[in-house]
């Protein structure tokens, strides 16, 4: 589905990735582990075309996209659920959801936005309510049926557990399995990491803008050096 | 009696096409925080475009489309010379102010070249002078169709911002130009397409207004920005309903000041009066704090 080659970006003159490669395969869950500032949402936002890519290539089902403007981006199937949900907090959760549904030109629309509602109870019984009037993990919900409402066939997650109660996260992880399951393919950043391996298939860690460690969840689980870093301390 | 409800009448009817002007208005200062001095300039182009149509024998209806379409281009136009050039080399929003005010300044020297300084007129129409006296209150019908062909404006407005898709990519933009970008919002076309509403109402109120004091000259659309910013500010930045209120308490005061007071205070009033609202409420009269904008 995805293949990332050499990939360098940054914000102005300064590269954060010195060049990282990683493939994500059709119908996966791939994620993407790293501490804070090791580049993890710098790779999603040049994958998706949020900021331009220095160098390197980015082939999507084969086809470069790397030089591709966002919005092309989501019209050839990949969507973003952007760290921190960022959903638009004066606008009501449906028209939240339907401004998701801008880059289509089909008339599925309403059904797929049924099909939000139904798996997420809580968007329906919301959806005349302000998305900033709902808590974290309810934005969580509405960022990702956002999301899903552009038919993504590859869906961009970054850190979707920030801030959120156990609980919730636990809700969140849940969906991301289903979503997976149903056949899109994912690609998760996360900070925490075993809920992470717990949904992912297979692994990169990246640090300071390069890929140090890879593997099948399995192996990054056994690694010292991933559970040292990354899973030390953590739940 | 009658004199207070005369100036009633008088005042919604002036009090709508200065809301009609206030939401274009709105739209470019308040939702996408882009200062537009040519605001007032697309005001007075859709007066003379409107006047043209007239004069080539174009229905009045037809001609208000004119109007319409007319200031919705120029509205176009003016982002595509200047903010869109200064967004692409990312300039300050204060550049815009000046580069927009020069380009006033260009379409008001234009339109004395071509239409003459001397104040211009419609041509008479003996349907719009139709006027009814009604316990010594005087209704022109030209007066009901202004204020109904401003209500329709400000629905299809409301509509478009809250139920089409249009409108959900231009709240969206107003939101966050990143937000929009993640969901496959076209930024600069959404922007664009702001700018063709916003130029559509002020070309609109352009012919209203031409056509209630019968007056159109190149320089009308200097005063009508100050009272666009004014009535914005009024009824709360980037509010919609705020903004076609803010028109009407406008059009009633001006009214009831060159009534009441003297002609010479009408505008004195006006600000004076707005500026003691502000005081007490400086966000607005209509805003609230988590739903400010459009």
């Amino acid at each position: 589905m995805l293949e990332v080659r050499n990939l360098r970006a940054g914000y102005g003159a300064v590269d954060v990735l010195e060049g990282i490669s990683l493939s994500v395969p059709t119908g996966a869950c791939v994620c993407l582990l790293g501490a804070n500032g090791a580049g993890k949402t710098t790779t999603l936002s040049a994958i998706c075309g949020l900021i331009p890519a220095s160098s390197g290539e980015i082939l999507l089902e084969g086809r470069e996209i790397r030089r591709l403007r966002m919005e092309t981006v989501v019209r050839r199937g990949v969507s973003l659920v952007p760290e921190g949900r960022r959903v638009v907090a004066n606008m009501t959760v449906e028209d939240n959801l339907l401004v998701g549904a801008y880059t289509r030109g089909d008339d599925q629309v309403g059904s797929d936005l049924e099909a939000v509602y139904r798996r997420f109870g809580r968007l329906h019984q919301r959806r005349k309510q302000l998305a900033g009037s709902m808590s974290g993990g309810e934005q969580q919900m509405l960022a990702i049926g956002r999301a899903l409402m552009a038919r993504p066939r590859l869906l961009l997650l970054d850190e979707p557990s920030m801030g959120l109660a156990p609980q919730v996260v636990n809700d969140i992880f849940r969906t991301i399995r289903e979503i997976n399951e149903a056949g899109t393919t994912v690609l998760l950043v996360e900070q925490n990491a075993r809920k992470a391996l717990s949904v992912a298939s297979y692994g990169y860690v990246l640090e300071t803008g390069r890929i140090s460690f890879e593997g099948s969840a399995d192996t990054l689980l056994k690694s010292s050096q991933v559970v040292e870093a990354y899973l030390g301390d953590a739940s | 009696m009658s004199t207070f409800f005369q100036q009633v009448v008088n005042g919604i009817s002036l009090g709508s096409t200065y809301a009609v002007f206030a939401m274009g208005c709105t739209l470019i200062f308040g939702v996408l925080n882009i200062v537009n001095m040519a605001q007032g300039a697309l005001f007075m182009g859709g007066a003379y475009l409107g006047l043209e149509a007239a004069r080539l024998g174009l229905p009045a209806p037809l001609a208000l489309v004119v109007a319409l379409l007319g200031g919705g281009v120029l509205g176009v136009l003016s982002d595509l010379i200047v903010f869109r050039t200064l967004r692409a080399r990312g300039g300050h929003r204060w550049m815009g102010l000046v580069a927009s005010l020069a380009l006033a300044r260009v379409m008001v020297g234009l339109a004395q070249e071509i239409f003459g300084t001397q104040v211009q007129r419609y041509p008479p129409s003996a349907f719009l002078s139709i006027a009814w006296e009604i316990g010594g209150v005087r209704i022109q019908l030209l007066q009901v169709v202004i204020v109904v062909v401003s209500v329709v404006l400000m629905a299809l407005l409301a509509i478009t911002l809250q139920r089409s898709s249009t409108g959900r990519a231009i709240r969206t933009v107003a939101f966050s130009e990143d937000v929009a970008r993640i969901v496959g919002v076209p930024v600069g076309r959404t922007i664009m397409a702001t700018f063709f509403l916003a130029g559509a109402l002020a070309g609109a109120a352009g012919m209203l207004l031409g056509n209630l004091f019968n007056v159109v000259s190149p320089f009308m659309g200097d005063q009508m920005l100050v009272k666009g910013l004014t009535v914005i500010i009024l009824g709360g930045l980037g509010n919609v309903p705020g903004a076609v209120a803010g028109g009407f308490l406008l059009g009633l005061i001006e009214v009831f000041s060159v009534a009441y007071v003297s002609s010479s205070f009408r505008d004195a009033i006006g600000f004076g009066l707005i500026f003691l609202i502000l005081l007490v409420k400086p966000t607005g009269l209509f805003s609230r704090v988590e739903d400010r904008r459009a």
